[in-house]
């Protein structure tokens, strides 16, 4: 208080004006404080009454705090610290803990890590006591009604009436947690015996699925049943725990169909890395590894970053700094785009190319590298399979044994042999690689041309890296003579990979195909071939989600290895999308395929293992449960095959159903051919929406038992701490329904060993599974989970104990000290298996994209060549004329530059006109948790939290972006509502009709944004959206707000209408379902051949269609006029005077 | 009044007289790393406004320029109000501040966002200048880009001369002297909004639910306890760094704020032409429109740029960066020792240590002692 | 201008032209009410001439209420004042950007024969304040309105300890729900539902502060683009203004248009005090 505060005036204000207290009429919180009258002199030096500053003080005080683990499936894994008020989180921080973590040896990270956080892991606060949570197990009201009438199928085909499986429509039953444990058992008994037998295989055929699938059941009913841990790398118990089950549910197979454990059938269990296209499908066909990539902060070594595909600065956010800080040092950054992107501001150089042209874009990088000389001749002869000579009458390698007289072929000497029966190593021991004897004869040795000598001289596996001593001629082509007299002309990968270039890819045809200028081809080339060992490859999910992916990564691959850029701290290629590489945790196999007849119950006991569940592609399911059978051929590979799906349980997945690509095509055709489907998880998700058992699992905040991830791009094993906070609502940890359920199916059958298989579930012991997986991985055998878990509760993780500190895939081999994990040992870039001749992929070409082009799709880049001899159309009985989407996949058709850009998208005569992709966003970790208030307001141009515009289906809405001179070309104003619609043929779905509720909810309605950044005719929509269903439509259409929430179930859309799904389709490409690539298992050393989840298998192309936009309607407030923004001259294009003079600085002149 | 502003290189009219609090909170956004992740939004969101009344409000957002702003548009209608103003040749600023130029009926000329204004808090993200990229394709290889957009994250600027604090009519918002953090007396403001109509960078919000008008606080309560705000200790681009910057004449060469203003004129205030002497510094986006930059930075952005770019041939400005975002502690002093950056508090002791580039570790290939394979292709 | 003016109001003795007279009446004057039959049988309505208020920045443009008619009345325990003025539409507040309408009543706190500086008294020679808003009114009527109410469509997840379902926390959502609006949790009166009228003692501009309501009153009606406002007090608070019947006091009047984004200093007033006598 001032002077002014004198006597007189304290004893007038006295009484009356003394500070009174009174309390507020509308709260019995805080009284109301009368103050006297203020004296305030300069407040810029001083201020009276400052007592009040203790109110933001109780803002930012905490009672406690406790650290979990965030862990959706972007790679990040960040241990956070939740700040506890009153008992309820009130916020979410960082723990500056990554600066202390350790590895086994003492090697500590730097504070340099710290700290790690995101926006969607400070807004789980939202989402932890939100009301779309799950809140308790709840079942769909028909399904309750078909088991309680005793699940009555048609007696003939099994088929369940379609009154019971009204899925999407119906209220959901609250129900104890007992009664969801046997209402899905009972469910997974009834489906296991109906499909079992002879019996059961005439109802699977009866109800229409392909032959093939019905035989690859085997009579057993539990080949039926699908369970999928979602993203299980992510949950090494709790998730991989349903794989378990699938291995476990031979106990119940065994039981029902009265076999014993030799001839007992587990589950099915699902694909995940494949499944998300997150894997490269090229890298198996190149390094034999399932990816090869390297630590993010990799960067630090470098000295040329390539960033590529990737939007690194939205999908890699806490790992960004790793990228700018590099820059700061000192190396250069590219971004190879699609647009001029959040990742392009942060570089040094930009090259947005057509999107789905990689191969051809990198092609264009080898022509370069070759034709001016500028590759490594000497590391390519010795680590590439390139100098090897084909031959030209067989496509085949040239063996020794064809032209050297004498020559017995011997199994190289660096893969141990394992004989029929014998068992491998245990994979914390396997130092080298080693296959099945069966095997051998897939490794025959290479003839390459000897410079020295003259001469044909022998490549076995054992002559690569540094042992290699001969000097190839790379561009070899000669006419031999082979030991039965006969002469064939051979020639080498690298000389037929010459010509075809040289045929295709110069840089004016390159820069033709791709839109990037000639000369950055050749400038481009230079630069790479100027940091041998110190450029790197970080390649993204962009264009690994077109169809032609697995030519992009060996494409990209081949430029890498022209320059001496695989395998090196600063030097390498690496793949970006997901978590994954489960193989670190390579002890998994302990735990997922214990032997369910001989359980370990001795914590202390060694476990013994055998696999009884059968891997499969969920492609095949989102394809409308079909393989890929086109005319008279089937291209799905014996070992690739699926099996009719009845019943599927998933956790952690909203990528399937709710996300899934052909969201409305498996809604309205799959689904009604399913007899149960149930989910696990914390969050209500488009997946719940159509689930008949929905069970309620606990939030990270709230794990009452323990778990372990790690990551595929930094060098953190986790922990998923145990929480002190207690359940919000009535939930369970995801191992605990697991446990549920096998222990009530174990009681249906009398088969005590399903529930004692989840024995350290139900004694709180989760930690001894855990400690088994740790000891039996090679990067973490050593560590002890109690001081783990003590650590992680400090919010401090550990190191992974891989090779090197960052991992860097390859090191080993670019060390010279491990082969590679394919035939030949070497990085090869020739396929002569027959999928790939039969595709005209044995060299590696450019593929139009199957959907998103202009032109016609999914062509061979190729002018005739002597080495590229495809199956024609007519070979497999189809019209070469007929280029709709399901022939189109196995429609090999070459044609060269000039024909391709002269042909045509058949759409385009309807009037389509845009490339249509839906790539990932910074405000979403694929579902997690774009939909909270916080978040959604800030996702996008049109996020308003008070919704002036009830047309908003949430605090903001999916857009659609577009060229503004696209937009104005076709009548649309920034702002707008559109129709987007993709091949009317199959989308939104198979058999849609006008009119239909169906039809109403699946067709996509978006706002449109004027988007300057995005090359004309290529729109875009983000991936992080929760699409329109039945609930969210009638929501928006009745409620008063007009918000898109579904009243049964609180599921909260952020589309009025349709979803980024409803423009997509499962596409299936035959390279990637062989019998014959030769690869590296899953876990350890051993090499493997053909199909292998996540590693060999379809990857689908969701990044693919061809759209037309139709104007809805006008972007004002109520469809009232323009978009404010617009209509004021704010927008791109759009400009006012003061904002053209704005953008050209013109509002000050420098003196 | 008549107050000396560094900023300008000159004196200026100011309703209050000069006084320098004995210290500034300031902060520094390195815009080349700034990635919009929004997390110091949500950080500073979910520690302060997620009260009635505050839905909309983001004391602290990350804006995309040159197409975005929240409110809408706010810098261009400032802009468009003051008129278009000149830099002397000698670096000293030739214009009006928004103080001089204000009409007789008012303390500062000022842009009055409405309803709508607030809508849409992250339009233009994204949002490239320089034209639709053409048909096929593009390439850019130079800097400045010829498309170009950067990332501007904003707090309360804490300004030496704010205008809330000039333009409210009851004397309810004053400047802490211990550490200059100004702040709305949240138990006398009337919430006339004369601080959110005077604000030139919009910081000050009016809740329509407690009627009172509120701004961002520094996290004085983080910042007296040695610790730096919530969107600094959040930042996961690692892009700021939170100290006290002292005025030119005072300033001290290992104090993390005057070395990169001061010293090596890396950071710049925003917007200083409005003439607050506001204490948010950026070091300026190397890709972005110079001329643009110039309008919002001032006349230094091409030294700053260039400064930037030397960057890479200083290990004390680099071992700067790598410090940013390393502790949450307040830096007070900061030093290079061979390839390690190290980090001092208030009373010297060493509060964090980084390596400057990040070692390689190689393990062997086989642990004897635990019978393990270290591989990196496990 | 202004130095005119500052010469003009330095001199504490300037008078408005024209006497305010309270004639004493057999009414009810608790319950304020613009249509009650006294103001019918009370003296013709003075005018008063208003002007921008020219002293302090932030300040009108120009003057946008010119005149006002005053009515007043006393019962001998309350004094009654009856307002009108032009104003060409209702405005409550409520969304972003808005503001009320808004009129007040100001008395010398004392009895001297030189009242205080006229424009919010000065420093040792306080003011007493009655200021009516129509949000404060609207407060009283239908109750103080949430966001949702000012925004329909509105959509949050939760508030800080209240949740839609608040599930095993079970317990009823506390107080400590305030601690997270500062204005409430200071208690500022500001911060809280009004009865439709402030009181405030000001000693010169920028110190007013609001003080603890003794029974003063007001309600208004807006009709044909006119403001009808009753202001009812005691004639007597302790500490505060004090009438007395028969005696002679002063008033000065306000008015705050809201669509014309007037609030706080940015007002019409008088420019001198109106000189009041109270009948017996």
């Amino acid at each position: 208080m001032s002077d002014g505060n004198s006597l007189k005036r304290r004893t007038l204000l006295r009484g009356l004006f003394g500070a009174g207290v009174l309390a507020a009429t509308d709260s019995a919180a805080a009284p109301l404080k009368f103050l006297k009258p203020m004296q305030v002199d300069n407040p810029l030096a001083a201020y009276p009454n400052r007592d009040w500053e203790k109110a933001y003080r109780n803002i930012f005080n905490y009672d406690s705090s406790f650290v979990f683990l965030c862990a959706p499936n972007d790679t990040h894994n960040c241990l956070l610290r939740a700040y506890v008020k009153n008992g309820v989180v009130t916020r979410i921080g960082p723990t500056f803990g990554y600066g202390k973590a350790e590895d086994l040896a003492g090697h500590r990270a730097s504070a340099r890590w710290d700290p790690r956080i995101c926006q969607k892991g400070l807004a789980l606060v939202r989402r932890i006591y939100g009301d779309r949570r799950v809140k308790a197990p709840m079942v769909r009201k028909g399904f309750k009604e078909w088991a309680d009438a005793g699940f009555p199928r048609d007696p003939k085909t099994g088929v369940v009436d379609p009154k019971y499986l009204q899925r999407g429509k119906e209220p959901f039953i609250k129900v104890s947690w007992q009664q969801a444990y046997d209402y899905s058992a009972k469910a997974l008994e009834n489906i296991m015996r109906t499909y079992s037998g002879e019996e059961g295989k005439a109802k699977l055929a009866a109800q229409g699925y392909d032959p093939a699938m019905v035989e690859a059941t085997e009579g057993s009913g539990a080949e039926t049943v699908k369970l999928r841990g979602g993203m299980a790398f992510l949950g090494a118990t709790r998730i991989f725990g349903l794989y378990r089950l699938a291995n476990c549910l031979a106990l119940a197979d065994a039981k029902i169909r009265n076999v014993g454990a030799d001839k007992a059938h587990g589950a099915r269990g699902w694909d995940s890395y494949s499944w998300h296209t997150d894997l490269p499908p090229g890298h198996p066909m190149v390094t034999g590894a399932q990816t090869n990539d390297f630590d993010l902060f990799a960067t630090e070594q470098a000295k040329l970053i390539l960033v590529w595909g990737m939007n690194w600065i939205t999908t890699k956010m806490p790992d960004s700094h790793w990228l700018t800080e590099a820059r700061l040092k000192g190396a250069k950054v590219t971004a190879i785009t699609v647009e001029y992107s959040a990742t392009a501001s942060k570089s040094d150089d930009v090259i947005i190319i057509r999107p789905g042209t990689d191969p051809a874009f990198a092609l264009g990088l080898a022509q370069q590298l070759i034709a001016r000389k500028l590759f490594d001749a000497k590391w390519v002869a010795a680590n590439t399979d390139l100098p090897f000579l084909v031959r030209m009458d067989t496509l085949q390698p040239l063996r020794p044994s064809e032209v050297l007289k004498g020559w017995t072929d011997a199994p190289p000497k660096n893969v141990a042999w394992l004989g029929k029966g014998a068992k491998p190593l245990p994979v914390a021991k396997q130092q080298g690689q080693q296959a099945p004897e069966a095997l051998a004869a897939d490794f025959k040795p290479f003839v390459v041309w000897d410079k020295k000598k003259n001469a044909l001289a022998a490549v076995t596996r054992d002559d690569w890296g540094k042992a290699f001593s001969l000097e190839p001629d790379l561009s070899a082509k000669k006419t031999v003579t082979l030991v039965d007299g006969k002469s064939v002309e051979v020639r080498t990968g690298f000389d037929l990979l010459a010509q075809y270039l040289d045929d295709n890819l110069t840089p004016e045809k390159a820069s033709a195909i791709t839109g990037a200028p000639a000369k950055v081809f050749t400038e481009l080339a230079q630069a790479i071939a100027k940091n041998p060992e110190k450029t790197l490859f970080a390649n993204g999910m962009g264009p690994n989600q077109f169809f032609n992916n697995d030519l992009k990564d060996r494409a990209i691959f081949l430029v890498a290895a022209l320059t001496r850029n695989i395998g090196f701290p600063g030097g390498n290629v690496g793949s970006y999308a997901g978590n994954y590489r489960a193989a670190l945790f390579g002890g998994v196999p302990t735990f997922v395929m214990e032997d369910p007849f001989n359980l370990q119950l001795d914590p202390a006991g060694p476990t013994t293992s055998k696999k009884y569940l059968h891997y499969e592609s969920l492609h095949y399911f989102n394809y409308g449960d079909r393989p890929l059978r086109v005319g008279k051929t089937l291209f799905t590979g014996k070992g690739h095959l699926p099996t009719p799906t009845k019943a599927m349980w998933l956790n952690n997945s909203n990528s399937v159903i709710g996300n899934i690509k052909w969201h409305y095509d498996v809604v309205h055709n799959t689904l009604p051919k399913m007899d149960f489907i149930a989910y696990s998880d914390w969050w209500w998700t488009g997946s719940c929406e159509y689930s008949d058992v929905v069970f309620a699992c606990d939030s990270w905040a709230e794990f009452k038992h323990p778990d372990m991830t790690a990551s595929c791009t930094n060098p953190f094993l986790q922990l998923y701490p145990t929480t002190p906070l207690k359940r919000i609502f009535d939930t369970k940890t995801d191992m605990e329904i697991i446990a549920g359920v096998a222990k009530s199916l174990g009681g249906l059958l009398k088969e005590p060993r399903l529930g004692d298989a989840f024995k350290f579930v139900d004694e709180d012991k989760v930690d001894v599974y855990l400690q088994r997986i740790i000891d039996a991985s090679p990067n973490t055998r050593g560590y002890l989970f109690g001081e783990l878990m003590k650590r992680a509760q400090e919010g401090v993780p550990a190191l992974m104990n891989t090779r090197t500190y960052p991992r860097v895939s390859s090191y080993e081999q670019s060390k010279g000290e491990q082969p590679w994990h394919t035939k030949s040992g070497r990085l090869e870039f020739y396929r002569p298996e027959p999928e790939f001749i039969d595709s005209g992929e044995n060299l590696v070409v450019h593929r139009e994209p199957v959907d998103s082009t202009f032109y016609e799709p999914n062509v061979i880049l190729a002018k005739p060549h002597p080495a590229i001899r495809p199956k024609s159309p007519e070979d497999y009985g189809l019209a070469r004329s007929d280029v709709s989407t399901e022939t189109r996949q196995v429609r090999h058709v070459q044609v060269d530059g000039d024909a391709l850009l002269k042909s045509e998208h058949p759409l385009k005569a309807l009037k389509f006109t845009h490339i249509y992709h839906t790539p990932k966003y910074r405000h979403g970790a694929h579902t997690t948790p774009v939909d909270t208030d916080f978040t959604g307001v800030l996702f996008g141009p049109f996020g308003d939290v008070y919704r002036h515009d009830k047309r908003l289906p949430s605090n903001t809405e999916g857009y659609v972006d577009l060229n503004p001179l696209d937009a104005k070309e076709l009548g649309l104003d920034d702002g707008d509502y559109v129709w987007i619609d993709a091949d009317p043929k199959d989308r939104p779905f198979r058999g849609w009709k006008q009119g239909t509720e169906e039809y109403k909810v699946g067709r996509l309605l978006l706002r449109v944004r004027y988007y300057p950044g995005t090359p004309r005719n290529v729109a875009r929509t983000w991936h992080n959206m929760y699409g329109a269903t039945f609930g969210s439509m009638r929501g928006h259409e009745t409620r008063a707000d007009g918000l898109a929430r579904n009243e049964h179930t609180q599921y909260q859309a952020m589309y009025r209408y349709g979803s980024h799904q409803s423009a997509t389709r499962a596409w299936l490409k035959p390279t990637l379902m062989t019998e014959t690539l030769v690869h590296k298992d899953m876990f350890g050393q051993q090499l493997m051949k053909g199909f292998a989840p996540d590693i060999h298998c379809p990857t689908g192309a969701p990044r693919e269609a061809f759209v037309k936009l139709t104007k809805a309607e006008a972007g004002g407030i109520g469809g009232k006029g323009r978009w404010r923004p617009a209509e004021l001259g704010f927008r791109p294009t759009l400009e006012s005077e003061a904002m053209t003079n704005y953008l050209k600085g013109r509002f000050i002149k420098k003196g | 009044m008549s107050v000396k502003n560094w900023q300008l290189k000159r004196d200026m009219d100011y309703p209050y007289p000069e006084a320098r609090p004995k210290k500034q909170w300031a902060i520094v956004f390195d815009l080349n790393k700034c990635i919009a992740c929004q997390t110091c939004t949500l950080a500073c969101k979910t520690t302060w406004t997620s009260a009635r009344g505050q839905e909309y409000m983001f004391w602290n957002n990350v804006e995309t320029k040159p197409y975005g702003g929240y409110p809408l548009a706010w810098d261009l209608r400032v802009l468009e109000k003051l008129g278009r103003q000149d830099w002397a040749k000698n670096g000293s600023y030739a214009g009006k501040t928004i103080f001089e130029a204000a009409p007789p009926s008012e303390r500062a000329v000022h842009f009055n966002p409405t309803d709508e204004d607030w809508m849409y808090p992250n339009v233009g993200e994204d949002d490239c200048a320089g034209g639709p990229v053409g048909a096929g394709g593009a390439a850019m290889s130079a800097l400045p880009h010829d498309k170009w957009f950067f990332y501007l994250p904003r707090t309360c600027a804490h300004c030496t001369y704010p205008a809330c604090l000039a333009a409210c009519p009851r004397k309810a918002i004053y400047k802490r002297a211990e550490d200059g953090i100004v702040l709305i007396d949240q138990s006398r403001c009337k919430g006339y909004g004369e601080c959110v109509r005077a604000c030139p960078y919009k910081k000050s919000m009016y809740n329509p639910y407690t009627r009172v008008s509120e701004k961002c606080v520094g996290c004085y309560p983080a910042v007296e306890q040695g610790i730096q705000p919530q969107c600094v200790v959040n930042c996961i681009g690692k892009i700021r760094v939170m100290g006290f910057i002292n005025p030119p004449w005072a300033a001290r060469d290992d104090n993390p704020v005057d070395y990169l203003v001061h010293k090596k004129g890396l950071a710049l205030p925003y917007y200083p032409q409005l003439g607050l002497e506001p204490n948010i510094y950026y070091i300026p986006p190397i890709h972005a429109d110079r001329e643009y930059l110039a309008q919002m930075f001032g006349p230094r952005v091409d030294d700053a740029i260039k400064a930037y770019q030397g960057i890479a041939r200083d290990k004390t400005a680099q071992a700067l960066m790598v410090l940013m975002g390393s502790t949450d502690r307040i830096i007070h002093r900061f030093a290079a020792e061979k390839d390690q950056a190290v980090a001092f508090n208030e009373v010297g002791t060493e509060i964090a240590r980084v390596p400057i580039t990040e070692p390689v570790i190689d393990r062997p290939a086989f642990d004897e002692r635990l019978g393990a394979v270290r591989n990196n292709t496990p | 201008m202004r130095t005119l003016l500052l010469s003009l109001l330095s001199a504490s003795t300037a008078f408005a032209q024209g006497e305010l007279s309270a004639p004493l009446v057999k009414a009810d004057l608790s319950k304020p009410d613009p249509a009650a039959a006294v103001w019918k049988s009370a003296p013709a309505p003075l005018s008063v001439s208003l002007m921008g208020q020219p002293m302090v920045t932030p300040r009108p443009e120009a003057t946008t209420t010119s005149e006002l008619k005053v009515q007043a009345v006393h019962d001998g325990t309350r004094v009654a004042f009856r307002l009108t003025w032009k104003d060409d539409g209702v405005d409550e507040a409520g969304v972003l950007g808005t503001f009320s309408d808004a009129a007040a009543l100001q008395f010398p706190v004392g009895n001297s024969d030189t009242p205080p500086p006229v424009m919010m008294g000065g420093k040792d020679q306080p003011v007493h304040i009655f200021h009516w808003r129509a949000q404060y009114q609207r407060d009283a009527e239908k109750g103080k309105p949430t966001p949702k109410d000012l925004y329909p469509n509105l959509n949050v997840d939760m508030y800080p300890m209240e949740f839609h379902d608040m599930g095993s926390l079970g317990r009823k959502p506390d107080d400590n729900r305030d601690q997270f609006s500062p204005g409430r949790a200071t208690g500022n009166p500001q911060a809280y539902s009004k009865t439709g009228v402030d009181e405030i003692i000001a000693e010169g501009f920028s110190t007013s502060s609001v003080q603890e309501g003794h029974g003063s009153a007001g309600k208004a009606t807006w009709a044909n683009g006119e403001w009808s406002l009753v202001i009812t007090r005691p004639l007597k608070s302790e500490g505060g203004s004090v009438l007395n019947p028969g005696g002679k006091s002063f008033v000065a009047f306000a008015v705050w248009q809201g669509g014309k984004k007037e609030v706080g200093s940015r007002k019409c007033l008088t420019m001198a005090w109106t000189p009041l006598s109270l009948g017996k």
